[in-house]
C-alpha cells in the first residue's frame, strides 16, 4: 500500500530510551495489529441473563456486579497484553516472571520493570511509547493533526 | 460394654430469604457456571445430622465416640422474583435445568469430583442484612443432589429437598464491599 507515492513500511515503532552511564536502555515498542492471540488466550466476559417471574424472555444485564468486576479485568489484562505484545519488538528483551500465555502474569509486567530498577516515571515512559505506537496517545495525535494543517496553505482567491 | 448408636439432630437453621440470593454454582474451575435465584418470598432450610454412640462401662456412661457420617439434608420452599443465569450460550435457565443439567445447563460440571456419581452442584446462600455496617453471610451447602422437585416456572415457585454428600455447611460473613 502506498500513500502519496510512498510505500507503507510495516506497523508503526516507538523508541524509547533511557539514559545510563553504563549503556543507555532502549526499548521498541510496535504496534498490535489485531488482538486474536489474545482472544484465544482469555474469553471476554459476557453479561448474565435475566427471566423475571412470570416473563420466558430472558434478557441481558449489564449492570450486575460481578460482570461489571469481570470486565475490568478483563480490560485491565486486555491493556497490559498490549504493552507485552508491543515490547516485543524490543530485541533482547527476556522476562523473568511474564509469560505470554499467563494473563495472570501480564499484571505484573510494571513490577518486574520495578525490580528491575527503572524508576516509576521510566516505567511510564514506555508504557507512553507503546500506546502511542498502538495509535493511543492523544496528545501526539492532536500534534500530528496540526503539524499537517500548518503546512497547508490555504488557497489564494 | 455396650455400643448404643444414637442420631442426634445437630443443627438446624431456617431463614427469612427476602434479603437473600440462592445460588446455584456447578464445577467449573475458576469461572463457575451459576444460576441466582432472588427470593421473593419463602424458606432454605438444611439439617446437620451427626450419629454418637455412647459407650457404657458396666451400664454407666463412660465414653462418647462418633458414628458413621449421615448426609446433609436440604430443603427448598420458595417463590422466586427472577433467575440470572451466569452462563455462556444460554439466554434462559431455570432452577430444574440447572438441577438435571438439560438444555442451556446441559455443558455444566458436576461439583463432584467423581465423575461416575450423579450430577450435582453447590448450593451458595447469599444473605445480605440491608445495612452496610453489617457484614453478609454467605452460606455453602456443597455437592446437593435434589432427590423431589416441583417447579412451577409460571408462578415462580420452587420446591425442592435433596442431600449434600457432606456433613455440614460452610459458613463465612464478609464486610460489605
Amino acid at each position: 500500500m502506498k500513500l502519496n507515492g510512498k510505500k507503507l513500511e510495516g506497523p508503526a515503532v516507538e523508541t524509547v530510551i533511557l539514559p545510563r552511564e553504563d549503556g543507555d536502555l532502549v526499548f521498541r515498542c510496535q504496534a498490535v495489529l489485531d488482538f486474536k492471540e489474545f482472544d484465544m488466550i482469555v474469553k471476554e466476559p459476557v453479561p448474565p441473563t435475566i427471566t423475571k417471574r412470570g416473563e420466558t424472555v430472558a434478557v441481558a444485564d449489564p449492570t450486575d456486579r460481578d460482570y461489571k468486576k469481570a470486565m475490568e479485568q478483563y480490560m485491565l489484562r486486555r491493556f497490559n497484553w498490549m504493552i507485552f505484545k508491543s515490547l516485543e519488538a524490543t530485541p533482547d528483551l527476556v522476562w523473568e516472571t511474564v509469560k505470554g500465555n499467563d494473563p495472570e502474569s501480564w499484571l505484573k509486567m510494571e513490577d518486574e520493570l520495578r525490580a528491575a530498577g527503572l524508576a516509576q516515571a521510566e516505567v511510564g515512559r514506555i508504557y507512553v511509547g507503546a500506546t502511542t505506537a498502538n495509535g493511543l496517545n492523544e496528545e501526539r495525535i492532536k500534534e500530528a493533526r496540526a503539524r499537517f494543517f500548518s503546512s497547508v496553505r490555504p488557497k489564494e482567491t | 460394654m455396650k455400643l448404643i448408636p444414637c442420631a442426634s439432630l445437630l443443627a438446624m437453621a431456617q431463614f427469612d430469604l427476602k434479603n437473600a440470593m440462592i445460588r446455584l454454582v456447578d464445577g467449573t474451575p475458576s469461572t463457575p457456571n451459576k444460576l441466582d435465584i432472588k427470593v421473593g418470598d419463602g424458606t432454605v432450610t438444611f439439617d446437620e445430622t451427626v450419629v454418637r454412640e455412647y459407650v457404657l462401662d458396666r451400664g454407666l456412661l463412660s465414653t462418647v465416640r462418633n458414628g458413621d457420617q449421615a448426609p446433609m439434608d436440604v430443603r427448598l420452599d420458595l417463590m422466586w422474583e427472577f433467575l440470572k443465569a451466569h452462563t455462556t450460550g444460554a439466554t434462559s435457565i431455570t432452577p430444574e435445568d440447572a438441577l438435571k443439567r438439560r438444555n442451556g445447563a446441559a455443558a455444566w460440571v458436576s461439583s463432584d469430583s467423581d465423575s461416575c456419581a450423579p450430577f450435582a452442584l453447590d448450593i451458595e446462600i447469599w444473605y445480605d442484612p440491608q445495612c452496610s455496617t453489617d457484614m453478609i453471610e454467605q452460606i455453602i451447602l456443597p455437592d446437593f443432589r435434589y432427590e423431589s422437585l416441583a417447579h412451577d416456572a409460571k408462578g415462580g415457585t420452587i420446591q425442592c429437598s435433596g442431600k449434600c454428600n457432606a456433613t455440614e455447611a460452610t459458613i463465612t460473613r464478609s464486610a460489605q464491599t
